[in-house]
């Protein structure tokens, strides 16, 4: 488990590659894990809400990008599109180091359905499930 | 006319100061008091919000999803506070750079505990997300102090 104090993530992470909304949001580390994809996100100010906890919109934004992950893990290279993402409101966390974890369900040929979790210091903060489309490579 | 000025011929003002440290970051947003005394919202998609392929991130989209139905709930509330519960988003079609999202969220259902708050986000007339978001009620006690203060 990271301690809050902890400034950088475990070697065995490096940078997700990122946009300019999720690098304005960062940054993200990831890493292919066993059942999917982990992502590690440090707890910054702004991140935050106004009671000081991180801003429900984050975490949908950070679950967004875990189910990306996993399902892009899945598609072979090909990109994917969020149809449909939904998520519980379970905890709140206001320091420390976010863990989101995603794993994919089923896999056909035209959509991939996930579903992910976030955790700070071990304890549960949301549940998501999503649905995506699989891009045609270009 | 583009950026903010096309945005407030509209007769959309921005939020300013939002109390959210975050929406600082990917704001900004605006609001547009409408004659019943709802209100509509929009932002528009700066680079800043896009993913690698070039349109809005889905996690910008429901950001501002959550920041558009945390008003209608507020609103609906008065002075109790209210927590988020779930928030689910169906994405159906792109948004680009420069282009105005807008939503005018609806509160569905109010029960003593359950608030259920819907909005279907709008460019150029066409839905292009549409969301549905459950709160909770969190009942204030009452304090002795004068200087009663909502927490967010």
């Amino acid at each position: 488990m990271l301690e809050p104090a902890q400034i950088m993530p475990p070697p065995e992470y490096s940078l997700m590659p990122a946009g300019p909304f999720s690098r304005l949001t960062g940054p993200y580390y990831a890493r292919a894990t066993d059942t999917g994809y982990s992502l590690l996100i440090n707890i910054a100010h702004t991140h935050l809400n106004r009671g000081r906890s991180v801003h429900g919109g984050m975490l949908l934004a950070i679950s967004d990008n875990a189910n990306v992950g996993a399902a892009e893990m899945q598609a072979g290279g090909a990109m994917v599109s969020t149809i449909s993402l939904h998520c519980d409101f379970i905890g709140m966390a206001g320091r420390g180091w976010l863990e989101a974890t995603a794993r994919v369900n089923r896999k056909t040929s035209a959509l991939i359905f996930t579903s992910g979790e976030i955790r700070v210091q071990g304890q549960l903060i949301m549940t998501s499930s999503g649905i995506f489309k699989v891009l045609k490579a270009r | 006319m583009t950026g903010e000025s096309a945005v407030m011929a509209l007769g959309y003002l921005p939020i300013l100061n939002p109390v959210d440290p975050f929406e600082h970051v990917i704001g900004p947003f605006y609001e547009r008091p409408e004659t019943d005394g709802a209100a509509s919202y929009a932002f528009q998609v700066r680079e800043a919000h896009t993913n690698m392929a070039g349109i809005a991130h889905g996690g910008m989209l429901m950001s501002f999803a959550d920041t558009v139905v945390a008003h209608a709930a507020f609103a609906a509330n008065g002075s109790d506070h209210v927590v988020t519960l779930s928030m689910s988003a169906s994405f159906l079609a792109p948004a680009r750079i420069g282009d105005l999202v807008e939503c005018r969220p609806t509160l569905i259902r109010k029960t003593a505990e359950i608030l259920f708050v819907g909005g279907d986000f709008m460019v150029a007339g066409a839905v292009i997300l549409s969301a549905k978001s459950l709160w909770k009620t969190i009942r204030m006690r009452p304090k002795v102090s004068e200087n009663h203060e909502i927490q967010g």
